[in-house]
Formats: C-alpha cells, sequence, structure tokens
C-alpha cells in the first residue's frame, strides 16, 4: 500500500469514529463515558491523514512512497461499521454467558413508595441476592429488559452490563412468569409486577411475577 | 507529454477504491449472512474493541511522533546509563502513567527509536498498563474487602515489568527506518510522516487481535469453563490462556475476573496479572512495532514470568 492510500484508509477511519461519536450508534459498542475520546481520535486521525494527503502529493512523475503493509486491515472496522453497521449484543450473548453473580456495590437504600417502582434490572439482581430481597419485597416493580429465552409459562427478560465494550458484555437477568402473550426473543419489553424469590434453576437469578408486559422501543443505551 | 510518461498501472488506491466498491455490493447482495446471530455478536464485539482501543492507540502513536521530535540527546540523558537504575525508574514512572496497554506499544517503540534501551523501553511498556492507580482503583471496586488481592496484583505485575526488563530482549528493526536530514519543515514531515505509517499498522495490527478475541468471545462455552476450573492447577491454567486469548482492557478485566467464580482467588489473580501483560491483541501491535520475533519472544517471556508472579505473590497474599 502507498502512502496515498494508507492515508485515504486513515480518513476513512476517522470519519467513521466521527460518526460513531455523533450518533447514538455508539452506545451499541462502547459506554457512553467514551464519547468525547472516540470523537477526538476520529478528529486527530482524519485530520493527520488529510494533512498527509496533501504533503504526499505527487511531484513529477515519481511514485508515491511506501506506507503500512498492514494498514489494509484497516479496513475491517471500517467496512465493519459503515458496511454492516453491527447491532446491539442480545440473546445469543446472554445465553452464551450465563448469569453472573451481581457487581459490588455500595449500601442500599429503600425504593421509593411510588406504585409501580422504576427499577433497573441489575439492581433486581443486586438486591434479590445481596438482602435476600428485602427490600423489594412488598412492592410493584416495573423493570425493562429483552427477553433472552421463551418458556411455557413465561420468558427469561436480560439487560446486558458492559465495563468498557461490548466484548466485556455480562447479562442480569430475571425469570418472569406472566399469563399475557410471550414476546419473540430480542424484543425489548417492559415488565411490570412482583418480586418472588430466586429462580429454582439459577442461584443468581431472581423470579418476577409479571402483570403486565409492554412492548416497548429499543432504548438508546442497550446496556445499563 | 501524456505520450511518453509510463502506462499508468493499476496502484494500491485502484485496490482500495475496489474493495469498498465490493463490500457496499456484499451489504446488497447478501442480506442473510447478517441476520445470523453468531455473525452479529462477532461483528459488534470486534467493533467494539477496535472502537474502545482507537483513542488509546491514536494517544500512544502522537506521544511517540512527539518523543520523534525531541532531540535524541535528551532523550538518552534523561536515562540513567546503568540497566541496573534505568530498568526500575521506568517501570516506576510506567506505575504512575495512566496509561493502556493499547497505547503504551507506540510510546515504546518511541523511547526505543529515540535511543533509549529495549530493557528500560520494554520495563516501561508492561508497568504502565497493569499497575497505574486507575487499574488498581479498579480492581479494588471489583473486589470489595480484599485489599491483599489488589495488593498481589500490584506486586506481582511491577515484578513481571522488572523481570521483562532486565531480560532486555532487543528488536531487531525498528519500522521505519527513514533517515531525513534536520530543519524545521524537515522534521515536521518526518513526524507526520511517522505517526501516520504508526497510526495505519497499529490499527490494521489491531483489527487481527480484535478479531481473535471476538471469535472466543463469541464461542467459548460456559460449560468448559465450569468443567476446566474444577482442579486447581487446570483453573489457573485456564485463567491465564483465557487471559491472553479474550484480550480485555486492563480496566475491564477485574469485573471479568470477578464475575468468574468457577475460578479459584488465585486463578483470578492470574488472570489479572497475564492479562495486561500478554494478550492477542498486543502481540498483534507489538508485532507491528517490533516484528513478529521480537513480539511473541517477548509474550513468551512475559507469560512465563507473569504466571510465575501471580503463583508466587498470590501464595503469599492472599
Amino acid at each position: 500500500m502507498n502512502v496515498r492510500t494508507q492515508s485515504f484508509v486513515l480518513v476513512a477511519f476517522g470519519i467513521v469514529l466521527v460518526r460513531l461519536a455523533t450518533t447514538e450508534a455508539l452506545l451499541r459498542y462502547v459506554r457512553p463515558g467514551a464519547r468525547p475520546i472516540v470523537l477526538c481520535a476520529g478528529v486527530v486521525v482524519a485530520g493527520l491523514a488529510c494533512w498527509r494527503i496533501i504533503a504526499d502529493r505527487p511531484r513529477g512523475n515519481s511514485p508515491p512512497g511506501r506506507g503500512a503493509r498492514s494498514g489494509w486491515l484497516v479496513l475491517a472496522p471500517v467496512l465493519t461499521l459503515a458496511v454492516v453497521a453491527p447491532p446491539p449484543l442480545g440473546a445469543l450473548t446472554a445465553n452464551h454467558r450465563g448469569a453472573v453473580p451481581p457487581r459490588p456495590h455500595g449500601p442500599l437504600a429503600d425504593l421509593p413508595r411510588s406504585n409501580p417502582v422504576p427499577i433497573a434490572l441489575a439492581d433486581v439482581v443486586v438486591r434479590a441476592i445481596s438482602d435476600h430481597g428485602r427490600s423489594l419485597r412488598g412492592h410493584r416493580l416495573r423493570t425493562v429488559g429483552f427477553v433472552s429465552r421463551r418458556g411455557a409459562t413465561g420468558f427469561v427478560l436480560t439487560r446486558l452490563v458492559i465495563t468498557c465494550c461490548a466484548a466485556d458484555a455480562e447479562p442480569n437477568s430475571v425469570e418472569v412468569t406472566t399469563s399475557a402473550a410471550i414476546p419473540a426473543v430480542d424484543a425489548w419489553v417492559e415488565v411490570t409486577g412482583r418480586f418472588t424469590g430466586m429462580s429454582r434453576t439459577n442461584r443468581f437469578t431472581p423470579a418476577f411475577a409479571a402483570d403486565k408486559v409492554d412492548p416497548i422501543s429499543p432504548p438508546a443505551n442497550p446496556y445499563g | 507529454m501524456a505520450d511518453v510518461a509510463p502506462r499508468r498501472r493499476g496502484d494500491s488506491t485502484d485496490v482500495f477504491c475496489v474493495v469498498v466498491v465490493l463490500a457496499f455490493l456484499a451489504r446488497v447482495t447478501l442480506p442473510g449472512v447478517w441476520t445470523v446471530a453468531y455473525v452479529q455478536a462477532w461483528t459488534t464485539v470486534f467493533a467494539a474493541i477496535c472502537i474502545q482501543a482507537a483513542p488509546y492507540v491514536v494517544l500512544g502513536v502522537a506521544l511517540s511522533a512527539a518523543l520523534a521530535a525531541v532531540p535524541a540527546e535528551w532523550v538518552r540523558r534523561a536515562m540513567p546509563d546503568r540497566r541496573a537504575l534505568a530498568v526500575p525508574i521506568a517501570t516506576i514512572v510506567g506505575a504512575a502513567m495512566p496509561g493502556c496497554e493499547c497505547g503504551t506499544v507506540p510510546v515504546a517503540a518511541g523511547l526505543m527509536r529515540r535511543g533509549v534501551p529495549p530493557g528500560p523501553a520494554t520495563a516501561l511498556m508492561l508497568s504502565a498498563p497493569a499497575t497505574n492507580p486507575i487499574v488498581l482503583a479498579a480492581t479494588a471496586a471489583a473486589f470489595p474487602g480484599q485489599p491483599g488481592l489488589v495488593a498481589a496484583r500490584f506486586v506481582a505485575s511491577l515484578s513481571v515489568a522488572l523481570a521483562a526488563g532486565f531480560c532486555g530482549l532487543r528488536p531487531r528493526r525498528l519500522a521505519p527506518h527513514e533517515h531525513v536530514g534536520s530543519g524545521a519543515a524537515r522534521l515536521r514531515d518526518r513526524v507526520g510522516f511517522l505517526a501516520a505509517h504508526d497510526l495505519a499498522q497499529s490499527l490494521g495490527l489491531l483489527s487481527i487481535g480484535a478479531a481473535s478475541a471476538a471469535t472466543l468471545t463469541v464461542l467459548l462455552p460456559q460449560s468448559l469453563l465450569d468443567g476446566v476450573s474444577s482442579s486447581v492447577l487446570l483453573g489457573i491454567t485456564a485463567a491465564a490462556v483465557l487471559a491472553v486469548l479474550l484480550a480485555v482492557c486492563s480496566e475491564a478485566d477485574a469485573f471479568i475476573a470477578s464475575s468468574l467464580p468457577q475460578f479459584s482467588p488465585l486463578a483470578q489473580l492470574t488472570f489479572m496479572v497475564v492479562g495486561p501483560a500478554v494478550d492477542v491483541k498486543l502481540v498483534a501491535l507489538q508485532a507491528g512495532a517490533f516484528g513478529w520475533r521480537f513480539a511473541l519472544r517477548l509474550s513468551l517471556l512475559a507469560f512465563v514470568c507473569a504466571v510465575a508472579a501471580a503463583l508466587a505473590t498470590g501464595t503469599a497474599l492472599l
């Protein structure tokens, strides 16, 4: 690859980063906090490459200089993002990884006295395991996630959490029992119901009796 | 005079254009492939690793390019001559520097190009991602109430950096060798040329590491993990190999380790000491900067040191 092609590839990479950093698509791959550094990286890469295109422009008949051979491989992430635009991780990852113990956390405050109480799925798992669900009992809870597995009388509701990027995604799951129609795998739903104890099949998965299952559109940040 | 100019043959820029056109055609004509769940998960993880690492690679390359602008004389004078002093100093400087592993490889390459001996540069490269304050804070957060584990990680990773630094493996070449004269314009051009070259090379090789890590992340069956960790020795081996193949960032590896309850604390420690020293994306980045031979030898050395250090400190402190 010559230096001109190398610069073109880098411009493409920079543009892909800038484009990601200015849209919600970024949240499919990395945590929201990475947005500023991804934006800076994109601007720097594209800027540097544009400068090199001008600085390396052919003078007379001499051919352009040699660039890095491995520069071709930069096209792999560029084309993956620009052409394929991979979706957020879903049921496959959730089932593959299995339920994991909850993350460490601070002291658990009492839940607010609203009906229902909006609560993150990760919080349900933490409370169910570390204080045996004491702070969950007596509340009607509302939580959001996607369907990772379907059963005869219910489904498993999952939300993935990420620390740095989607490569370290780990699932938090709740086993939902409901008389409502069971949504398709990977469909996003809002579930309202009560905590009923732990699942009989997995020691890290709380069980939930749902009185309402509403389909919703996928949230901007699929992980959380 | 067009008629005397040599006939223009296709060059890499033409290939680039063809690849881009073909890629868009593939998207239109093969829509079925991209909806297979495994393909989707793989592409997501692959893209995620590339995006996550890119800013750190850019920062590392920027620092390395800035080093190219510093007179070699200054850099050499800043480093003590005696290896017995230079390696520990480089290790401590690395520990204070909150760098990610992807960023420290170009910095180490930049230092070597400026005449810093390979030993101290290697020590800095290995200590910065493993022992910096951010990583230690993340480890403490992932393992609350276990200061022994944080201490063991710190001591083990420092010893790996020191040991590899004192071994001082020497890369055969430092690409690219360009001797341009001095002068402000020449210098600016050289810095720009080096930065673009290093960026293309690092980002390109990074995608090999990302592809390999994504494959393992998507395909590794949980049952294999459960089976392997039934024995202590097997668990430690599995943790060390997993750290190399999964290639998670040093800031995230503590959370991954804590969510592998199948592993004993000693195996979890091994995972966290091996990961920042050797992993597939690091090997790829080092191969770009120093050549495959050096990258493989250094990785083998660091792997052995890391497992030994983790076992020694873990037995003493856990």
